[in-house]
């Protein structure tokens, strides 16, 4: 069964092809059994074919093209020493302008991996700084404690001997006691305190 | 002159090209030079913008040329270049489009009739927006699949479609003609070219 806008979508689509095409057999048939069809296959023919030649005709002169072609040597010799400049001088640039495509997956790995990098680097600072810390602190140093010290002396004095020397004033026996006691503690000296206790006592033979 | 032709051959040319011979690019461009500068008059529809245009796509072309491994054509991969270079420039505004001259110098010597066919066709393009314009000519001009447009202008292979009948009817209504001496003076002029 004919099917106008079916035949014009295949006549628009094969002159858009070709403006000159003829149509094929099953297409001719369609257009000898519908003047619409054939009308319409005629009027975009002759508009294809003319928009065709507008175009065809708007090339410019053969003059024109050797200018052009001169312009566009120009042009790419112009490029090229600019681009051997710019690559001599702003290599730099480029480096840091320059960018990599990468898959999203990777690009937040990386993303992540730096961001644990940082966290440790930020740890390990932290700890540096406290071990600098405790290394900074002076060294305590030994103050001197003041201890008491406790000095026992025994003085031993011969009885018989004191009966004798009894008769002696008792002055004169004080005076050798004092004599006595006092080269014993020659020499002693106390660190800071000390306490002496003298214990009197008879002889270790005294009954 | 079997040496000679190789010499010349598109895969040398591009291989001293990428070693920054800039002669072998120039023979290069003037193989696909027309091809790009009619693409950028029709979709900028001024010829000093189209000659920036194109030239602008050889830099960049130049400058990619490293790039470049033969997967696809080297016209193809130009073609890209273009494209890109095109929607750029409509991004940015920095190319006057959609504003059609009034006169335009060809520098044929066709008849005065062709001439102002040849403006009514301008004009008609000038309708459309110039993504209109461009998905029209890659597909009547470049002969690109609907799809081929799609990916490379960034849209469905539906869109392109509606593109391209949209700027085509406005085609077909500019040459609607409605007495039947003018229809057959188009007729004429259509047989004739």
């Amino acid at each position: 069964m004919h099917n106008c806008k079916a035949t014009t979508d295949r006549i628009t689509e094969l002159l858009l092809n070709r403006p000159n095409a003829r149509p094929d057999d099953l297409l001719s048939k369609e257009l000898l059994r519908c003047a619409e069809c054939r009308d319409e296959f005629d009027a975009l023919k002759q508009t294809l074919r003319i928009t065709t030649r507008a175009i065809e005709k708007s090339e410019p002169s053969k003059a024109y093209w050797n200018g052009y072609y001169t312009r566009l040597k120009q042009q790419l010799d112009n490029a090229t020493i600019h681009d051997f400049k710019s690559r001599e001088t702003t290599w730099i640039l480029r480096f840091f302008k320059s960018s990599i495509r990468l898959p999203v997956p990777v690009g937040l790995a990386l993303l992540v991996l730096f961001a644990v990098g940082i966290r440790w680097a930020t740890r390990v600072s932290q700890k540096q700084a406290v071990i600098t810390q405790t290394i900074s602190v002076p060294v305590p140093f030994e103050v001197p404690v003041v201890q008491e010290k406790i000095v026992t002396r025994v003085l031993y004095r011969d009885r018989v001997k004191k009966r004798n020397e009894s008769s002696t004033a008792n002055s004169v026996v004080a005076k050798t006691q004092n004599e006595a006691r006092t080269p014993a503690l020659i020499g002693f000296k106390p660190l800071d305190e000390v306490k002496l206790t003298v214990i009197k006592g008879g002889s270790p033979n005294e009954k | 002159m079997p040496d000679n032709e190789n010499a010349n051959s598109e895969t040398d040319l591009i291989r001293r090209a990428q070693a920054q011979d800039t002669d072998a690019f120039c023979l290069l461009a003037q193989r696909y030079a027309r091809r790009i500068y009619l693409l950028a008059f029709h979709y900028c529809q001024s010829a000093p913008d189209a000659e920036d245009l194109s030239q602008e796509v050889w830099l960049k072309a130049y400058q990619a040329l490293a790039t470049f491994r033969s997967d696809s054509s080297f016209y193809t991969w130009l073609r890209r270049i273009t494209i890109n270079s095109f929607l750029n420039h409509q991004r940015t505004n920095s190319i006057r489009i959609a504003e059609p001259e009034t006169n335009f110098d060809v520098g044929c010597d066709e008849t005065v009739y062709s001439n102002a066919l040849f403006k009514d066709v301008m004009e008609a393009l000038a309708d459309v927006t110039p993504s209109q314009r461009l998905m029209f000519l890659l597909r009547h001009y470049e002969g690109m699949s609907y799809e081929e447009i799609g990916n490379s202008m960034g849209c469905s292979p539906g869109t392109a479609k509606k593109s391209v009948w949209r700027a085509l009817g406005k085609l077909r209504a500019k040459f609607e003609v409605g007495d039947d001496a003018a229809k057959e003076n188009m007729s004429r002029l259509a047989a004739e070219y």
